[in-house]
């Protein structure tokens, strides 16, 4: 039994995904199809055994395990193998090219024009002639390039210098310092407790969450109460 | 790497239990093919009066449940509780000296116990 539970799972793993695979990337939604594939799958597995009582678990778990190793194995495999990568997810699609929409590659796709025009719409993407290029990626989702005389400007464009955005260090949680990230900053608690002192918090314990960002900006908020935030001469670290 | 181990061990235990499983299995329907045949001998020996080999039966019983225990485990209770039925039945037309229905059961019985090696075994026609 268990070795025919094994074998009826591979094959019908192969199948789904080869249905998927043929059933065109609209079906899919930000997923590969492998993965779209055990996603359904699994969730569809667990609850035979839940609500068969007669079945035993190991019906259930015998596949859900080979399913598990499968999914191990195809990524293994599309890491490791362009081949096999394009065999399994497909390659992207051009949708719409400098001449216009390719109707072949819709046709391909299993789409048609309302499907491209929801899709560009819903990427907030209403005139096609500022449209460059539409790309359908293996996963579904459309990816969009404007013409040059449509494409949003940028701080290089206008010639601006503009200070790299850094992620904001969590410090504080819920009352408790995280030591970890006060090294990585490069401070102590005496720092912290400085600032919070001067906008009238006197305890770290008070303080749900504070926040150190590369710039010198303290984002602060009490349990009960308004968040704050306090420019500090902090000189920036290397995070 | 630490994925690749859990994947290995996963495949090591699976193929570890389905071999014993297989072995299991085989050995439990064999030996009941055995019981049935040594059954059918003492009630053709016994045609006239069947009701003594109630023992027998029980034997039979006990040896069955014992090994249905496990079997529930890995294959589904209504198929196997098909078995005990009969065996149930056996008992009963034994005790009652009804030697042709007793007869027919120890024929289904038989038949379940060859039949069984295919159905619960591993061969293409479970997979497909």
């Amino acid at each position: 039994m268990i070795f025919t539970l094994v074998c009826r799972s591979i094959i019908l793993y192969i199948l789904i995904l080869f249905l998927i695979r043929i059933m065109g990337k609209r079906q899919l939604g930000e997923m590969q199809p492998f993965e779209l594939v055990i996603t359904l799958v699994i969730a569809d597995l667990a609850t035979i055994p839940m609500a068969e009582t007669a079945l035993p678990l190991i019906q259930g778990i015998i596949p859900l395990l080979t399913l598990v190793c499968i999914h191990y194995f195809i990524c293994f495999l599309s890491r490791k193998s362009t081949f096999f990568r394009k065999f399994l997810n497909g390659k992207p699609i051009i949708l719409l090219d400098p001449e216009g929409i390719s109707y072949d590659n819709l046709k391909r796709v299993n789409m048609n024009f309302n499907d491209l025009l929801e899709g560009l719409h819903t990427a907030g993407y209403f005139n096609l002639e500022e449209l460059l290029y539409v790309i359908l990626q293996t996963n579904g989702t459309m990816t969009v390039i404007n013409r040059a005389p449509y494409a949003p400007l940028t701080a290089d464009d206008l010639k601006i210098k503009k200070e790299q955005a850094t992620l904001p260090m969590i410090i504080i949680t819920k009352g408790k310092i995280i030591t970890e990230n006060l090294k990585v900053a490069g401070i102590d608690e005496k720092f912290i407790l400085k600032y919070i002192k001067q906008v009238g918090f006197n305890s770290i314990k008070d303080i749900l969450i504070l926040t150190l960002s590369n710039t010198g900006k303290i984002y602060v908020q009490p349990r009960h109460g308004k968040f704050k935030v306090i420019n500090t001469n902090y000189a920036g670290g290397n995070w | 790497m630490k994925r690749a181990i859990f994947v290995i061990t996963i495949i090591i235990i699976t193929i570890t239990f389905g071999i014993i499983e297989l072995h299991s299995v085989s050995n439990v329907l064999t030996q009941m093919e055995k019981h049935v045949d040594a059954l059918t001998t003492e009630y053709q020996a016994n045609e006239d009066n069947i009701t003594p080999l109630v023992s027998d039966v029980d034997d039979f019983k006990d040896f069955w449940e014992h090994n249905e225990n496990w079997l529930c485990y890995i294959f589904n209770h209504r198929d196997l509780s098909t078995i005990t039925d009969s065996i149930n039945r056996l008992k009963a037309n034994t005790q009652n000296n009804d030697y042709d229905s007793a007869y027919s059961e120890l024929a289904l019985l038989k038949e379940y116990s060859t039949k069984s090696h295919h159905i619960m075994g591993f061969n293409i026609h479970n997979i497909l």
